[in-house]
């Protein structure tokens, strides 16, 4: 069923709509900070979201991210820093005045209100007509498909219609902005895919700004277009998925995004200035020369990170077999069309992606495999900070 | 079996003998009166080897009571001692035997004049004198040297040391009670029985001297809504220069150190005629169930006779009746015992008709009404005797139980047959024998529940269709009692005793109360949510303490606080330069002070539901009202209260049953005042059973009604609930 698109209302409110400024829905926050007595939460976010934008804010639990939701929702007060939606300073604006809504992750539905009363309630309480209000929710229960449990109360619905009424209760006001604050995490896995599809959508019709925190880097990965990687309540990176895969600031970053995660070992700088060398205990891996800081010299430490799918199995009388990783398979995790291989050797422990047809039969627990990987897929970190790097950078900080 | 008759009658005889030993006196005495009464047991003992007394000491508000309920059944006392003001109704209950005609001979003259003749009724003698007592004035010597003999030299010398502003008055005592009035109306020629001996209030000289009273309370002179506490305080801590009280108050005025003296009642000036208070006669009364008459009665003459008033003058420092223990020099040189002896002659005994007993409210209102100035004296007397007149009429004739008889049988058959169908549809035998185990568990509560909850309501309820004819004895009379209640046969319906007017007085009181405990609690209860209050667990333990505190100590304290010239709270009305309140003396400052001080008792009962059901709604459900765009007050409205209402509910309606009951408050804060205007149902039932002629059968109507009005209160506010919830 094509999903039927969300024509505009003219919504006439019958008192003076509140202040809300420009129509610019922009989001802004200029070192924000945020602490409960000694304990830190937010440490100094600098984030501006475009007009229309879907930022995804993603992180560990703990990290800080619903915080910063938050206190752009006005249900916390920022300690420090300066906090815009569209041209106004909105330090000290009440949620109400905002112009924002938000879909809590337990939904927060009105329990005593049945579907049409919670779907009507915010333009209730802002005294648009009744008429208005009617059609409108009409609207979007069509859009949502919510039309026949219109007249049931809460507990009278599944987690997925539950979660659609709470999106309903959010879009029914066309605010500036969209809250989400781990919208999904209550609902099967199944459901989560489908309503991610659906948010997405909704985004490209509505075309509002929408700020949306998770922990789950493939909503992150899949919803954004960008995400804003927040550890310990400082900002890591900020850019587009692909920036952030491909290119990640730093080993958390390099960690965090990917699946299964990005593999990071110690190591140290070899070789010489043409044909660089980084070496993990016996594991000799070649980097690119120009993909260096120029000021990075030999033997300094860094951190070398490969993406499990950038490893492929060296063939056994291949050129130069004291290149790349020797060790010894420990699990091997068949998934069908793929294979993971989980191989230990002296410089530690390395997760491989490889296709299951390139696979030598037989092939099991304890085979001594040799791991190469092309040299323009090598990241290189910091030994000590963690921090990327990369022709242009600072060797060391 | 004949082996267990011998047993049984070998416990019958170890058991006979320990009671045939023993006489049993009854008496509420405490502190030097008790300890006289001990002294002449002790002595008592010594001369009679081989009989012995057994004093109980019974609780005075109790002993009564528990004399009507024990004596019939062969329980009580085989002597006990109280005033003789019951006397008339114990006759009628048949709870005393009449003494025999030589030892009324003899008490004539063994005891002082005017003390053995309160205890003849009927022409028969019923008890022996032990102690007589009345007021008299006691003055402060250092301020009041000289015993005033005329109502004239009373004023002056109390105007003397009268200051209202700094708390000092000429003269204290109970002005309100009128007890405390009866001097004056005998010194103005008045009284409260006519020429044939019927009670009776009104009178010109009973105006005037009702007006007298005004008059000292007007001037200031005297303080207003002084109860007992307050006027030994004041006597004791040197702020009143003359108190009129009784025997009662020598160890207090005794221990305050303060030089006393103790002369009669002055002589009323208009009149001529000596101020003259009631006398009352302690005396030893023998129980008509006492199965040994004549050791009692010898013990009862050597406690009355010389030897017993000896020791009870001396030690108990009581104004005994008999003549020979004046020759003692040490009793007659008590300067107490003197004065009350003087007061004696000048007494008139409390009349002990029954009756006496419902005069005491009606013509407590009329006093207060005439020292509020309310109404003129006359007015207030004639609708005292009115009321009087009332409450004293005869029961209503007794109806044929018959019809009811068969009603009730009939109602009865189709509940069983109703009863044993439904029993029989569910299988409920099998249910029963199959769970028998459960089911035995349950026994003991059961049986609780049936004797404290079940058996009382139905005898309450039976009682209900009765008049109480006196004596414990009742008539049936149907539906009487209600018809008299619900047509407001005897009142107009604006009238305190009206039920209208009390149903009127006690939904308001109900509705407010409730109201103001659920604004308050819901209240308290969302600040304290808040993250910015500190010290929460603190604030949480305070507020709970109004509810911690027995509600008769909180009650008897906002009393106190409530007192007109010595109240906290008119005290802190001072400070912003308002007059003085006089709360109990108009309807709307009298059921606001019971109104705050039920408030004060309630909230923190609502405040702690409120919290643990405010800790069942999920914050974010406000924070998304918040966000939808709800201010506070709808967030409160719309959000809050309907998510906290199901637990509220059930809240409400044990709030409003315990506030519509709620006696405590009602009886001892206003006590009904001003006339019995703030009376709520419940204490109405109370003074019908208790005040007015002990109509327990109206009474128990009136609680049957009650439990009508709350039954049907709690099936609306279910059904309303349902409803709601079945519309959602």
């Amino acid at each position: 069923m094509p999903p039927p698109t969300l024509p505009p209302l003219p919504l006439r409110p019958a008192a003076p709509a509140p202040n809300i400024g420009s129509d610019m829905a922009t989001v802004e926050l200029r070192g924000v900070c945020k602490s409960y007595g000694a304990v830190h939460v937010v440490r100094g976010v600098d984030l501006a979201i475009a007009d229309g934008e879907f930022l995804v804010l993603v992180g560990p639990s703990g990290c800080g991210k619903s915080t910063v939701l938050r206190m752009i929702a006005g249900l916390e007060e920022v300690t420090e820093g300066e906090l815009r939606i569209g041209d106004r300073d909105v330090r000290g604006v009440v949620p109400r005045d905002r112009d924002i809504a938000m879909v809590f992750q337990s939904y927060a539905l009105y329990p005593h209100m049945t579907v049409r009363e919670n779907l009507a309630f915010g333009l209730r309480v802002r005294k648009f007509p009744k008429e208005d209000i009617a059609t409108r929710v009409q609207e979007v229960a069509a859009v949502l498909e919510l039309d026949l449990l219109l007249d049931r109360l809460p507990k009278e619905l599944s987690g997925g219609q539950r979660q659609r009424v709470a999106m309903g209760r959010a879009m029914v006001r066309r605010p500036k902005a969209f809250l989400f604050d781990e919208p999904l995490s209550n609902l099967d896995a199944a459901l989560r895919s489908q309503m991610r599809v659906e948010i997405k959508r909704l985004h490209r019709e509505l075309g509002a700004t929408m700020v949306y925190v998770t922990h789950d880097q493939v909503e992150a990965m899949t919803l954004a277009d960008r995400i804003a990687l927040l550890h310990q309540g400082t900002l890591q990176q900020v850019g587009r998925p692909d920036e952030l895969y491909d290119r990640p600031a730093n080993t958390f970053v390099a960690g965090f995004i990917g699946s299964p995660a990005m593999n990071l070992l110690d190591g140290t700088l070899g070789g010489d200035r043409d044909t660089p060398v980084v070496c993990a205990a016996d594991a000799v891996i070649p980097v690119l020369a120009d993909g260096l800081p120029a000021d990075l010299a030999a033997g300094a430490r860094v951190r070398l990170g490969v993406r499990p799918h950038d490893l492929a199995l060296a063939d056994a009388g291949a050129a130069s077999p004291a290149v790349g990783f020797r060790g010894t398979v420990e699990v091997v995790e068949p998934l069908g069309w793929e294979v993971h291989l989980h191989v230990r050797g002296e410089f530690g422990t390395l997760t491989a992606r490889l296709e299951r047809s390139v696979l030598p039969a037989p092939f099991g627990a304890g085979q001594p495999v040799r791991l190469v990987v092309d040299p323009s897929k090598v990241h290189l970190f910091d030994g000590e900070s963690g921090r990327r790097l990369e022709a242009g950078s600072p060797g060391r900080v | 079996m004949p082996r267990l008759a011998a047993v049984v009658l070998g416990v019958l005889c170890l058991a006979a003998p320990a009671g045939a030993s023993e006489l049993v006196v009854w008496h509420a005495y405490h502190g030097a009166e008790a300890e006289g009464l001990g002294e002449w047991a002790a002595q008592w003992r010594q001369g009679h080897p081989g009989a012995s007394v057994r004093l109980v000491e019974v609780p005075s508000e109790a002993l009564t009571g528990k004399l009507a309920s024990a004596i019939p059944r062969g329980h009580g006392p085989d002597v006990f001692i109280w005033a003789h003001e019951q006397l008339g109704a114990w006759v009628e209950a048949g709870l005393v035997a009449p003494l025999p005609a030589e030892v009324e001979r003899e008490a004539i003259e063994v005891h002082l004049p005017g003390t053995v003749d309160p205890l003849v009724r009927d022409g028969r003698l019923y008890g022996l004198p032990l102690a007589f007592k009345s007021v008299a004035l006691f003055r402060n010597t250092r301020l009041v040297p000289e015993a005033p003999a005329t109502t004239d030299e009373l004023i002056a010398d109390a105007a003397r040391w009268t200051d209202p502003d700094a708390g000092r008055f000429g003269l204290a005592y109970e002005i309100g009670a009128f007890y405390y009035e009866a001097p004056w109306l005998y010194g103005f020629g008045g009284g409260i029985t006519d020429r044939e001996g019927r009670l009776g209030l009104s009178g010109v000289a009973n105006a005037r001297a009702l007006a007298f009273a005004a008059d000292l309370q007007r001037r200031g002179l005297v303080p207003a809504d002084a109860n007992g506490a307050l006027v030994t305080a004041l006597f004791t801590s040197g702020r009143a220069a003359m108190v009129i009280q009784g025997p009662w108050f020598l160890a207090d005025a005794a221990g305050s150190g303060i030089p006393f003296a103790i002369s009669p009642l002055p002589v009323v000036s208009a009149t001529g005629l000596p101020a003259r208070p009631f006398l009352t006669i302690d005396a030893a009364f023998l129980s008509s169930h006492c199965g040994r008459p004549d050791e009692a009665l010898a013990l009862m003459r050597d406690l009355a006779g010389p030897a017993g008033a000896r020791i009870r003058a001396l030690r108990g420092r009581q104004p005994v009746t008999a003549r020979a223990a004046y020759d003692d020099p040490r009793v007659a040189g008590d300067p107490a015992l003197a004065a009350f002896r003087e007061q004696l002659g000048l007494a008139v005994p409390m009349p002990s008709d029954p009756a006496m007993r419902a005069l005491w409210e009606p013509a407590a209102f009329a006093l207060r009404s005439t020292l509020r100035g309310d109404l003129d004296p006359a007015t207030a007397l004639a609708q005292a005797e009115r009321k009087f007149r009332i409450f004293t009429r005869p029961p209503p004739p007794p109806a044929d139980p018959l019809p009811f008889v068969f009603g009730v049988g009939g109602l009865a058959l189709v509940g069983a047959f109703l009863a044993v169908r439904r029993a029989r549809r569910v299988r409920l035998g099998a249910a029963i024998w199959a769970h028998r185990t459960d089911y035995l568990y349950l026994v003991p509560a059961a049986l609780g529940v049936l004797a404290l909850l079940v058996v009382p309501f139905v005898v309450g309820a039976a009682v209900s269709f009765a008049a109480h004819t006196g004596g414990g004895e009742f008539s049936f009379v149907g539906f009487r009692n209600f018809v008299s209640i619900l047509s407001s046969r005897d009142f107009g319906i604006t009238e305190p005793e009206s039920f209208y007017y009390t149903l009127g007085v006690t939904v308001l009181w109900t509705v407010l109360n409730v109201g103001l405990h659920l604004a308050l609690g819901i209240a308290l209860a969302l600040v304290l949510r808040e993250p910015w209050v500190r010290l929460r667990g603190l604030w949480r333990v305070l507020l709970i303490v109004p509810w911690a505190v027995p509600n008769y100590i909180t009650a008897l304290i906002w009393k106190g606080m409530f007192h007109r010239q010595l109240g906290a709270i008119n005290a802190v009305l001072g400070w912003f330069g308002i007059e003085p309140v006089g709360w109990f003396d108009r309807f709307s400052t009298a059921f606001a002070a019971n109104l705050a001080t039920n408030v004060w008792l309630g909230f923190p009962f609502m405040m702690v539901v409120t919290l643990g059901a405010l800790q069942t709604i999920p914050r974010d459900v406000e924070e998304a009202a918040a966000i939808d765009g709800a201010g506070a007050w709808t967030r409160f409205w719309r959000i809050t209260l309907p998510m906290i209402k199901p637990s509220l509910v059930p809240a409400v309606v044990l709030g409003s049953v315990w506030t519509f009951n709620m006696f405590n408050v009602i009886y001892l804060v206003s006590g009904g005042d001003p006339e019995g205007r703030t009376e709520i149902l419940i204490s109405q039932a109370y003074r019908w059973a208790f005040s007015r002629q002990e109509q327990y059968g109206y009474a128990a109507a009136y609680a049957v009604l009650i439990f009508g009005i709350l039954l049907g209160f709690d099936r609306l506010t279910r059904r309303f609930t349902r409803t709601e919830a079945g519309a959602r």
